[in-house]
């Protein structure tokens, strides 16, 4: 195992982080496509998304505890193993029902890959190098929720939304073959009972929070389901939490959170991941409603964060195992800040390279802080507790991404309604705007220039609240994580490591 | 003095020698001579010239000249009929040429005895004038003179009697009126020598005079010499009568004392005024065009069996084909003439008014009775109509038929009105509405119908008539109480369509009957055409859930049946609300755009008889009440062939409640979370036991 280079070990966790993170994005632009097959209704096609998203969130607990229970390398081949399958079944739905449970079934494997994809690296890579992997591995997650409606697009286009999923065969069925063969043993580290108690108040208390926030822009904040999921959500997280405080064999060691860079560094990146799924939730909406580009098109518009990221990311994880990561990231949020601001002031007629610019900021930033973090948060806990940790921080980037959303949708809708009085909840889609053309054309153009100039307003208003978001990041990380600890954790295990060999 | 005198002595003897001849006539009449008054007549005058030539030497020389001497030459004869109760009606005088000595000569004259000429003998002057040849002897020469205009004047004898049998026409007095039967009265008088016997007066006509049958003769009995007697008949005078004199012959027949059947007959005229005593001051018509129909009928026609006792009974039935078989029918309209008719001439009884077309498809349906009708007053008329005519304008003839004064009917003069059969019906068909209406369904027609007249339309039936057998009215007829002018109404009848008929545009006959003003009963036939749209899907909205409450956003549910007989594809339910009601999410548009948007569901295929479930979120406005809002469903789907349609809108309404402290979710919501605390509260009070035994240990 030790001999085995960790880069080429570590392609099949790449190949499956990257197919589970873009798996979110990815069937956005081939849901009408779906629809119209199998005759769906509105309804239906919301829970093709909410299915993947409400399991994976719920079960990434569970399986980053299941990995540290197993042999993780194999756990983490039948993980992808099953998400293929998933996808096949997808792609060969008969109808809408069966679809929505494939999906679910794909989000086991994809929750099984996500909750021990960090856990992973930080069994094969060695203390001081881990760096560089964690930036890979932000790069992973932040280019595929980019990247997602660009091949997502090219494939119902060119193709069928079938080749959503089909792409994921040959590719899932590579990555198997890499999991068996290049992943080294990685043995069970404890061998306690699963908490089936604890893992029901985790699944109801998750679900309901991820459901609540998922469809609080659909429902209304304050209508009685949004309201009754948050009643059911936090007393059940708070049993869970207290079942995991009085129980032997806990789900989640809830010890860890006394790890401060640990906590710390969770919270740091989920408010950045907070803040750049805000900002990637509402910028479409700008692109593709009031710039008329499409889907595929808007993808590319986006690009800048995971190109910058790709290029920062490593650079900035390597730099976390060697100088103290605090500084890292305390640059990132205020590169972050720069990028918001500036987007808070973009133009109507803004052009790519001027929002290749402005976007770049946001991908420096989020580069910067989250690779470090994520090296700073597995470098602070036991390794056999790696998997247990590894789904905390997904779960909580997961949350964290739900959050932005609804948090994008709230301030954006709020201000609209205070520009346009009666305006609702509801978002500027391309065919909203198309209709108001259409209107505009027939020299009806009031509510055109209105609805523009309302969401524009509103726009910066966004982007100019967002910032609080990196300044909390930049808050707790700059007062509150020790990078000196992490330093000298590093250093001891890097001797420990030595004197292994 | 001397030559003067042998001269004198000279020419008085040759003046000698000449005088020795002399021409003298005889005029006699050829017959009795009698004449009688009255008479027309001609008579016949013989001439003989008595001419004579006393001591006339008569030698080689003087032989030829006898005759010449004798003859009178170019002879004219003139009845002198000054003073005289005849008249001459030939020429007069006639020529009668060279009349030599000896010789007799005819002349006939026609002449006129007058009516009351006195009986007696008179003698006629007859001037004769010629001219006479005289000659001279100069030594053996002869010399010739001719002397003109020579004249003699003799007496004709004749005698003016009366006849043995004969009548005069002392008067004839007639009341003739085109197009009427009218009284004739005659005056005759025994104008003869004898009284006759069982006389019988007839008065024979020609046309345009027709004498009544039974009243064309009258039986005068005896009548003496010279006895007047009147006699009256009826002569009707046929249409097209000038105000002039036509000829009548009256005959007498009699017998004579000795019971010799006799016959005389008179030329007598009489006289026809062409005047009417009626005026049709005012004429008003209302009379629409009929409907062909074609009819289409199913008949079961057996065809001939080639060999029976070889066939099944399932084979014998198989040849019984079912044939549909066209037809036309004709829905005769029903309409009114109104006539206001004034009398300008006498008072007439029992008058009858008569409308007749030269066209036979157009017929009035009633005679109107007027009864006693005065002198200047004005009737109104009406005549109903029955029409199969097509649309145009027609010639009627008015008539009244009458009773004179003498009881007996008579016809008025013929007066001629225009007549228009027009194209369109009093209720005029603005729009058509279909709801359901398509292959294998039952639907509606809805008629929108405005008066277009000026008068009102009332009691107005309505019965729907399709010519087309895929067509079967089930509610067929319709009823309409009054139309003001420019006034609408609607009616509607139920078509169910079978499922054999093809899709496409059907007419349909509306019958509509209605009373106009006074005139009841008045039929039009309409047509127009409806749309059988393709199979289709008719929804029916089993039930619609709501929780709504005031400040809140809910759910609509939904639940839509497909009651149509096509499966549909693509379907999306459409929700329109209205005030306080709004789409959650739409608002934003509707703000924009300040239109309420509707709220979309997809509800994909949905097969005959299955059930879909839309759901909605609708926000409801703070200030709502409670209470039950109205909303439209419409649903917009694409059929087998991939079009587009869009549903009728089903107007429901949804309940907003009032808002409760604790709704069932939030009910729930707390119950779930009382649940996970009493959990939590458990793993505190375990931990705890489990620390205390631990302690313990």
């Amino acid at each position: 195992m030790k001999d085995r280079n960790p880069w080429i070990s570590v392609i099949p966790v790449i190949i499956g982080v990257f197919m589970v993170m873009i798996d979110v994005s990815i069937l956005n632009v081939a849901l009408p496509r779906i629809a119209e097959e199998f005759n769906a209704t509105a309804s239906d096609v919301q829970w093709i998304l909410n299915a993947y998203t409400i399991t994976l969130v719920v079960l990434l607990v569970l399986a980053g505890k299941i990995g540290d229970m197993v042999s993780r390398n194999y756990y983490y081949s039948a993980g992808m193993a099953v998400f293929t399958i998933g996808s096949y079944l997808c792609a060969k739905s008969w109808s809408i029902l069966p679809f929505i449970a494939f999906r679910a079934f794909q989000a086991i494997g994809g929750a099984i890959m996500l909750g021990n994809s960090l856990a992973i690296m930080v069994e094969l890579f060695p203390p001081g190098k881990r760096g560089t992997a964690m930036g890979v591995n932000a790069i992973l997650i932040s280019s595929a929720f980019s990247l997602g409606p660009i091949i997502g697009g090219w494939l119902t286009t060119h193709l069928s939304w079938h080749w959503v999923f089909y792409i994921n065969i040959p590719v899932g069925i590579i990555g198997v073959v890499c999991g068996v063969v290049l992943l080294p043993p990685l043995g069970k580290k404890i061998k306690e009972p699963i908490d089936f108690v604890g893992l029901a108040l985790l699944t109801i208390g998750l679900g309901f929070l991820t459901l609540a926030l998922i469809k609080g822009q659909d429902w209304g904040w304050d209508s009685q389901k949004t309201i009754a999921s948050f009643i059911i959500a936090f007393p059940y997280l708070f049993a869970f939490i207290v079942r995991e405080f009085t129980y032997h064999h806990p789900l989640l060691d809830v010890n860890l959170f006394k790890i401060r860079n640990f906590s710390i560094g969770i919270l740091g990146i989920f408010f950045m991941f907070t803040g750049v799924t805000a900002a990637l939730f509402i910028l479409p909406f700008f692109l593709q409603g009031i710039k008329g580009l499409t889907a595929e098109e808007s993808g590319y518009w986006l690009i800048a964060i995971p190109i910058m990221n790709s290029f920062v990311a490593p650079v900035a994880g390597r730099l976390s195992d060697m100088i103290n990561p605090k500084y890292t990231m305390c640059i990132g949020p205020l590169f972050f800040i720069l990028g918001l601001l500036m987007l808070g002031d973009v133009d109507i007629n803004v052009g790519f390279w001027e929002m290749f610019l402005i976007l770049s900021f946001l991908g420096i930033g989020l580069g910067l802080v989250v690779s470090p973090s994520f090296n700073v948060i597995m470098s602070a806990i036991p390794p056999q507790k790696a998997g247990m940790a590894n789904g905390v921080v997904q779960t909580i980037n997961s949350l964290g991404r739900t959050m932005g959303v609804a948090i994008g949708g709230v301030i954006l809708t709020g201000k609209m309604n205070d520009l346009v009085p009666g305006y609702g909840n509801q978002l500027p889609d391309p065919g909203k705007i198309m209709m108001l053309k259409t209107l505009s054309i027939r020299g009806f153009s009031e509510p055109l220039v209105l609805m523009v100039n309302a969401f524009m307003e509103s726009l910066h208003h966004l982007f100019v609240q967002l910032v609080i978001l990196p300044i909390c990041s930049l808050f707790v990380i700059s007062l509150f994580l020790s990078g000196r600890e992490h330093l000298m954790r590093m250093k001891v295990r890097e001797r420990v490591v030595k004197k292994l060999k | 003095m001397r030559k003067f005198l042998v001269s004198l002595l000279i020419l008085t003897l040759l003046q000698g020698v000449a005088n020795a001849v002399q021409i003298d006539f005889h005029v006699s009449v050829l017959g009795d001579g009698k004449l009688h008054p009255g008479d027309d007549t001609a008579i016949t005058l013989l001439i003989e010239n008595e001419g004579k030539a006393d001591n006339f030497m008569l030698n080689e020389n003087t032989s030829q000249l006898l005759q010449l001497v004798t003859t009178a030459k170019d002879l004219r004869v003139e009845i002198d009929d000054s003073w005289l109760p005849i008249e001459v009606k030939t020429v007069n005088p006639q020529l009668i040429g060279d009349l030599p000595s000896g010789r007799i000569a005819k002349a006939v004259f026609r002449v006129k005895v007058d009516e009351d000429a006195k009986l007696g003998e008179y003698s006629i002057p007859v001037r004769l004038k010629y001219t006479k040849v005289t000659y001279t002897m100069s030594g053996t020469n002869v010399i010739l003179n001719y002397h003109e205009d020579e004249f003699d004047v003799d007496y004709l004898k004749i005698e003016i009697v009366k006849k043995d049998y004969d009548f005069s026409v002392k008067s004839v007095s007639s009341t003739l009126k085109t197009n009427q039967e009218g009284v004739v009265e005659v005056t005759i008088k025994n104008t003869g020598n004898n009284e006759i016997y069982d006389a019988t007066l007839l008065i024979n006509t020609t046309p345009p005079l027709q004498p009544n049958p039974k009243a064309m003769s009258a039986y005068l009995g005896n009548i003496g010499v010279d006895e007047e007697v009147k006699a009256t008949f009826k002569v009707y005078v046929m249409e097209g009568a000038l105000n002039n004199s036509y000829p009548a012959t009256l005959v007498l027949k009699f017998k004579t004392s000795v019971g010799k059947p006799y016959k005389l007959t008179q030329s007598i005229g009489l006289g026809v005024e062409d005047e009417d005593a009626f005026l049709i001051i005012d004429a008003q018509s209302f009379i629409t065009s009929p409907k062909t129909i074609p009819k289409q009928q199913q008949a079961s026609i057996p065809s001939i069996p080639s060999l029976p006792m070889f066939m099944s009974q399932q084979q014998q039935s198989q040849q019984q084909q079912i044939k549909q078989i066209q037809s036309v029918i004709t829905i005769p309209s029903r309409g009114f003439v109104l006539l206001s008719i004034k009398n300008v001439g006498k008072d007439v009884n029992d008058a009858v008014a008569i409308l007749s077309f030269g066209n036979p498809l157009i017929q009035a349906e009633n005679m109107p009775y007027i009864g006693y009708f005065r002198k200047n007053d004005v009737k109104d008329v009406l005549f109903y109509i029955k029409s199969t005519a097509p649309p145009g304008k027609y010639r009627g003839v008015v008539m009244l038929k009458y009773k004179n004064e003498l009881g007996d009917d008579e016809m008025s003069k013929k007066h001629y009105i225009e007549v228009e059969i027009k194209s369109i019906t009093p209720l005029k068909i603005e729009k058509v509405e279909t709801e359901n209406l398509a292959v294998g369904l039952k639907g509606n027609v809805n008629v929108i119908l405005k008066n277009s007249l000026n008068k009102n339309v009332h009691n107005a039936m309505f019965l729907i008539i399709s010519p087309d057998s895929s067509l079967t009215p089930l509610s067929s007829s319709s009823y309409l109480y009054e139309a003001k002018p420019e006034e609408s109404g609607e009616i509607r009848f139920r078509l169910q369509v079978s499922d054999e008929a093809v899709s496409g545009s059907y007419k349909l006959y509306l019958v509509e009957r209605y009373n106009l003003g006074d005139a009841e009963g008045l039929v039009s036939i309409a047509e127009f055409p409806v749309i059988i749209k393709p199979k289709m899907a008719y929804f029916e909205v089993l039930s619609i859930e709501s929780n709504l409450y005031p400040d809140e956003t809910g759910d609509v549910t939904i639940k839509i049946k497909n009651a149509g007989n096509l499966a549909i594809h693509n379907a999306v339910v459409k929700l329109e609300l209205s005030s306080p009601l709004t789409i959650a999410g739409g608002s934003a548009l509707s703000s924009l755009v300040g239109q309420s948007q509707p709220g979309l569901y997809f509800i994909g295929t949905l097969k005959p008889d299955e059930v879909a479930i839309a759901k909605f979120r609708v926000d409801v406005d703070k200030d709502a009440g409670a209470g039950n809002y109205p909303v439209t469903i419409k649903i917009d789907y694409y059929d087998d062939e991939g079009y587009l349609h869009t549903s009728n809108p089903i107007i429901a309404s949804v309940e907003v409640k009032e808002k409760p402290l604790i709704t069932l979710p939030i009910a729930i919501a707390i119950l779930l979370a009382l649940i996970a605390i009493i959990l939590a509260t458990r793993f505190v009070r375990k931990k705890r036991k489990q620390g205390n035994k631990d302690k313990q240990v």
